[in-house]
């Protein structure tokens, strides 16, 4: 080795590059440069979908309608070509709960809410503008012209079992893209964990992903131990056993979530 | 005189190789960015975006530095990428740490707990496989890039001595695994998808394995071919405990020989210790085949203007005396020699590092002559500087 590197000129980094070095490097680093673009190509094609979320900005909007507080908040509107049922949400990573436990005498009112879009495949959210010194506050109860409109309620008598992620609904239906998968696990552990509701997306191959809203085995929202037996299970693959039904637009899961497999 | 430590001792070479770290950061960044942008319909989610390009470079530069060491032990023409390999190293942990901090805000941000108790232990089981906190051996694997980009300075070389230092900077392996768990773990396994990114990572992990392998297995076969024995005393009792490296025609002229200490020649201090044999202007000179600064191998070096100089960064070191040329003070160890013939030995025990030893010096003979005529052979590199007063470091002269 000692005898061949006598033979070409010896590198030293504060003298002059010598000639063979400088060919080399003229060369080979061309080559390196375009095989770490081909490497970045080759990386950005294979990242996840980012999935078609829609999250609204500009000014926040007034939405109205009927609102049910069980399970979780949701605003059931009649005005658009379709009847539509929004999860109603907080600014950040919290539900509107907490919110709408301080007014119960809320619950199947018509209402009228200030708030910002989020939709993705047909299912709708609304994130609850803040209190605002100028606008009041975001969500107001309207006089009552004529009676509510209860939302479609409905419970299928068997059990299913499904298999599919969990996912917290305000990520995925856009406030992050693709607000799924494992990279996402820990904001979607936090989102759920802080009252966000938490759906379970079923997809089977090329069909349309369907979507359902989980509620404890009683139809209620999850919460406490429930909640914390789901957390670890949030973004894996994971089958559920429970009874489908129906509240306004969204399909309803109720578990239990003891037998997560 | 002192020296003292300077952040950075700017020279061509540095500002060249930095500049072409930041280019191919941003051209990185630019096809990443690029390329995710034209091929989705929606518009990707901008921190989303940039979480991944930017853990998607930290990993393909991390697998880069690791492979640059053995690559310039096959190669002398990758030393320019070598020599500023810690520019490389600081400039990858600052990516990856833009990852981590776009992860803490992004997915840890905006929730009921703080960030990093959000992002690292909610909702995580170590149980299962699933539920593992897999950014957690990202963390760990950035406060191992942290101390090793904090301690990167000759300051800190010098603090902590050499061979702690040393010891320190090969904890970059535990970073690797870490950072490869991290990312087998999370981002690819969890999504129905990552065909390239598992054959990239699996490729990567060979490649880098292979070259230290390589690397390694040429080291032993060098070891093997330089390893010597006690000299044979039975006709030369003289040569008791002396080691026969071989005849000076076998060393070029400013360059060395390396010879391994076999296990014949005693206790473990010596045994397999490298010494690196000169040849310079009509006489030999010994010394030990590790440099002062990081362990780099001398004896793959050459001397100029008299000093033995280190193929990494330069460093230089008297070939009589094993002293750096004033004012640096390091020091490495020299070893007798003498020449009987053409045959030259070596007394295996260490002297002193800086102790002076008077080159034994032997007769030119037309094999000389031969060697200076040879035009295929460059005895003196022109295009080396070799009337450079000092090595610039980033330790540098005080007036």
């Amino acid at each position: 080795m000692s005898e061949e590197r006598s033979e070409r000129g010896f590198y030293v980094g504060y003298a002059a590059l010598p000639r063979r070095h400088r060919v080399f490097l003229l060369i080979a680093l061309p080559i390196a440069l375009a095989g770490l673009a081909l490497g970045a190509a080759g990386l950005a094609l294979d990242q996840p979908d980012w999935g078609t979320g829609f999250w609204e900005t500009g000014a926040a909007r007034e939405f109205r309608g009927t609102i049910t507080l069980e399970p979780y908040p949701v605003l059931h509107t009649t005005g658009g070509e379709v009847p539509a049922s929004y999860l109603l949400v907080e600014m950040g990573k919290f539900g509107s709960a907490d919110r709408f436990t301080k007014m119960p005498e809320i619950d199947g009112a018509t209402v009228s809410i200030r708030g910002r879009e989020l939709h993705r495949d047909g299912r709708r959210m609304i994130e609850i503008d803040p209190d605002h010194p100028a606008l009041g506050p975001p969500v107001a109860v309207l006089p009552a012209d004529r009676p509510a409109v209860p939302p479609h309620r409905e419970n299928a008598p068997d059990a299913v079992t499904l298999r599919g992620e969990i996912v917290d609904s305000k990520c995925y239906l856009g406030a992050m893209k693709p607000g799924a998968g494992r990279g996402h696990k820990a904001c979607a552990t936090l989102c759920i964990s802080g009252g966000i509701p938490p759906v379970l997306v079923v997809r089977d191959g090329d069909a349309a992903p369907v979507y359902y809203l989980l509620t404890d085995p009683g139809g209620e929202g999850l919460s406490g131990s429930g909640l914390s037996v789901l957390l670890p299970m949030i973004a894996e693959q994971i089958e559920v056993r429970g009874t489908p039904g129906h509240l306004g637009s969204w399909r309803t899961l109720r578990i239990d979530p003891g037998q997560f497999k | 005189m002192t020296n003292r430590f300077v952040w950075v001792s700017w020279n061509r070479h540095k500002r060249a190789y930095d500049a072409v770290v930041l280019g191919a950061m941003v051209l990185y960044l630019a096809v990443f960015t690029g390329v995710s942008i034209a091929t989705t319909e929606a518009a990707p989610d901008p921190m989303v975006l940039a979480i991944r390009a930017t853990g998607t470079l930290a990993i393909v530069t991390l697998h880069i530095i690791l492979c640059i060491g053995p690559l310039a032990r096959f190669s002398d023409r990758l030393a320019p990428i070598l020599y500023n390999r810690r520019h490389l190293g600081v400039s990858m942990f600052c990516v990856a740490l833009l990852h981590a901090a776009l992860v803490l805000l992004y997915y840890g941000g905006f929730g009921a707990v703080n960030p990093v108790e959000a992002v690292l232990l909610e909702g995580r089981s170590f149980a299962s496989i699933d539920a593992f906190p897999y950014e957690l051996l990202g963390f760990g694997g950035l406060l191992v890039l942290f101390l090793l980009a904090a301690t990167s300075h000759d300051f800190w070389l010098d603090l902590l001595r050499p061979q702690v230092w040393k010891w320190i900077h090969m904890s970059v392996y535990g970073a690797y695994a870490l950072v490869v768990g991290h990312v087998a773990l999370g981002s690819i396994a969890g999504d129905d998808r990552g065909s390239i990114s598992f054959s990239l990572l699996g490729v990567g992990f060979v490649v880098v394995a292979s070259c230290h392998l390589v690397a390694g297995i040429r080291e032993l076969a060098c070891d093997e071919t330089g390893k010597r024995p006690l000299a044979d005393q039975t006709e030369h009792p003289d040569r008791e405990g002396w080691v026969e490296v071989g005849v000076v025609d076998d060393i070029p002229e400013d360059r060395a020989r390396v010879v391994c200490l076999a296990a014949s020649t005693g206790a473990p201090p010596l045994r397999g210790e490298r010494i690196a044999v000169f040849r310079h202007h009509g006489g030999i000179s010994a010394v030990t085949n590790v440099c002062a600064h990081q362990g780099g191998p001398l004896g793959e070096g050459k001397v100029i203007n008299g000093c033995v100089t280190c193929p990494w960064h330069g460093y230089q070191f008297g070939v009589e005396d094993g002293q750096s040329p004033p004012p640096y003070t390091e020091t490495i160890a020299t070893y007798r020699v003498r020449v009987e013939g053409r045959t030259v030995l070596v007394d295996p025990k260490p002297l002193p590092p800086g102790t002076r030893v008077e080159p034994a010096f032997f007769e030119a003979s037309p094999h000389d002559e031969r060697l200076f005529e040879d035009p295929d052979v460059e005895r003196a590199d022109p295009s080396v500087d070799e009337s450079a007063d000092l090595p610039l470091r980033d330790k540098e002269p005080d007036a």
